[in-house]
């Protein structure tokens, strides 16, 4: 099959259609010029791919759109998730968008923080109430992204079990289908001492978050103050940081056919947030983090950029293709689990989101 | 009841069936808003915030007229009302 990866930017979106089993790659006209795009989620669930992308600007505030052709056309969802009017709170970006346990059902995650569901493929949304009158949710700390529900992990296994990430607060697992909230942090480090002893186990800044699908306790998390593991389904987590040059990190994904494989792109710390030294470099686990070996080859070195939380993706192909895309606008791809990374057609604005779309 | 023109960013367009100029009645600016954005959902949530306020970095003009603070401001046939993106940001 072909694939379709969609590049979502800070001013609007791009398609890069493949040709010659991926070899070679065709940059579409861009769509939504102008438009932040944060979020971008592929529902494979149906006979055919669905795309939404979570559209936003700083003027006019942010939307879902929904294309039911690989990012041709695009249709503005009216009843985009929002708050209620006359809230106090302004719905700033779309972080996430992932599909439920049932065959309609999807979840968005936004900021300022808050979940919301949909059972009608997305034309119609309403807030989660729990995690929205959570009783921690007085002490919950924005990150410099603000406040924001980015990552969503529908359980694998267990239909009513959902994991979600807010940044800066961490990460909460609900184990009946969202009706009720347990912050999962326990063994994660907070940014500052001093935030721990105020605010105990709230308050733990992470950045992205996987889930093995062949082994659902298994979780990884890219946390602001390191790289994590869970065998447990997040009721205790410990560092994996054998081999990586920071702890310090964005994206976060698993391989899509090996158990306990993911990658992680490590930054220099929360100051910088570009590749350590200048050094680009994609860090692959194939033992679920206890060693990490890095994959260059093909980047562009030295590389004085950052890898936002959103802007890696893999498609389900065989061998599978494992994208990233940088703040610098360029967009990467291996096929081979990174031992041979490929630049993509096309210089971007800030790379904000990826999707691969089988088409 | 006076009919005028709802002047809209590019931006917008696409939640306007793709018109950039709108056909709108109205005695005043927020009435005339009112008519298009019940028209047009989306156009509602990208020009007004949760609060139904104006956003930040939205400018209203009736004219050659500010009025983004005076959104009961009187209109009249053939008046123009522009929605714009502030100049603010450098």
């Amino acid at each position: 099959m072909a694939v379709t990866l969609l590049v979502g930017t800070e001013k609007g979106l791009f398609a890069l259609d493949s040709h010659d089993h991926r070899s070679a790659w065709r940059l579409r006209e861009p769509a939504h010029p102008g438009w932040q795009v944060y979020s971008l989620f592929v529902d494979r669930r149906g006979t055919a791919p669905i795309v939404l992308a979570g559209l936003s600007s700083p003027v006019y505030g942010p939307h879902l759109q929904r294309s039911r052709d690989c990012g041709r056309t695009w249709e503005p969802i009216e009843a985009s998730p929002c708050f209620p009017e006359g809230s106090p709170r302004q719905l700033k970006q779309l972080w996430a968008v992932q599909a439920g346990s049932r065959p309609e059902t999807l979840w968005a995650g936004v900021s300022h923080a808050a979940l919301f569901r949909s059972d009608d493929s997305g034309s119609n949304w309403s807030m989660n109430d729990p995690l929205e009158t959570h009783p921690t949710r007085e002490g919950w700390l924005p990150g410099a992204g603000g406040l924001c529900l980015h990552t969503i992990v529908q359980d694998s296994g267990d239909p009513e079990r959902l994991f979600v990430g807010i940044s800066a607060v961490g990460i909460f697992r609900s184990d009946d289908g969202g009706q009720s909230w347990t912050i999962k942090n326990q063994g994660v480090g907070a940014v500052l001492d001093a935030e721990e002893r105020k605010y105990g186990e709230v308050n733990r800044c992470v950045h992205k978050f996987v889930q093995d699908p062949t082994e659902p306790n298994r979780l990884y998390q890219q946390n602001h103050t390191g790289v994590y593991r869970s065998i447990d389904a997040g009721d205790s987590w410990e560092r994996i940081e054998n081999g990586l040059p920071s702890g310090f990190g964005f994206p976060m994904v698993m391989h899509p056919r090996r158990p306990r494989t993911l990658f992680v792109v490590p930054q220099e710390s929360d100051q910088v947030r570009m590749f350590p030294c200048g050094q680009p470099g994609v860090y692959r686990t194939d033992d679920a983090g206890d060693h990490w070996v890095r994959t260059h080859a093909g980047l562009d070195d030295p590389s004085y950029s950052g890898v936002l939380r959103n802007a890696m993706a893999v498609d389900v192909e065989d061998p599978p293709g494992i994208y990233f895309g940088t703040t610098g606008g360029h967009v990467y791809a291996t096929f081979d689990d990174g031992d041979r990374w490929t630049r993509l057609p096309g210089t971007f604005p800030r790379v904000e989101s990826l999707a691969a779309i089988q088409v | 009841m006076p009919r005028m023109t709802l002047s809209v960013p590019r931006m917008l367009a696409q939640f306007c069936d793709g018109r950039t100029r709108l056909p709108v009645s109205g005695a005043d600016v927020g009435s005339a808003l009112e008519d298009a954005m019940a028209r047009h959902p989306l156009l509602r949530t990208h020009v007004l915030n949760e609060r139904g306020e104006v956003r930040e970095h939205v400018h209203l003009f009736l004219n050659e007229t500010d009025v983004r603070e005076d959104l009961g401001a009187a209109t009249r046939d053939g008046d123009e009302i522009y929605v714009l993106q502030a100049m603010s940001g450098g």
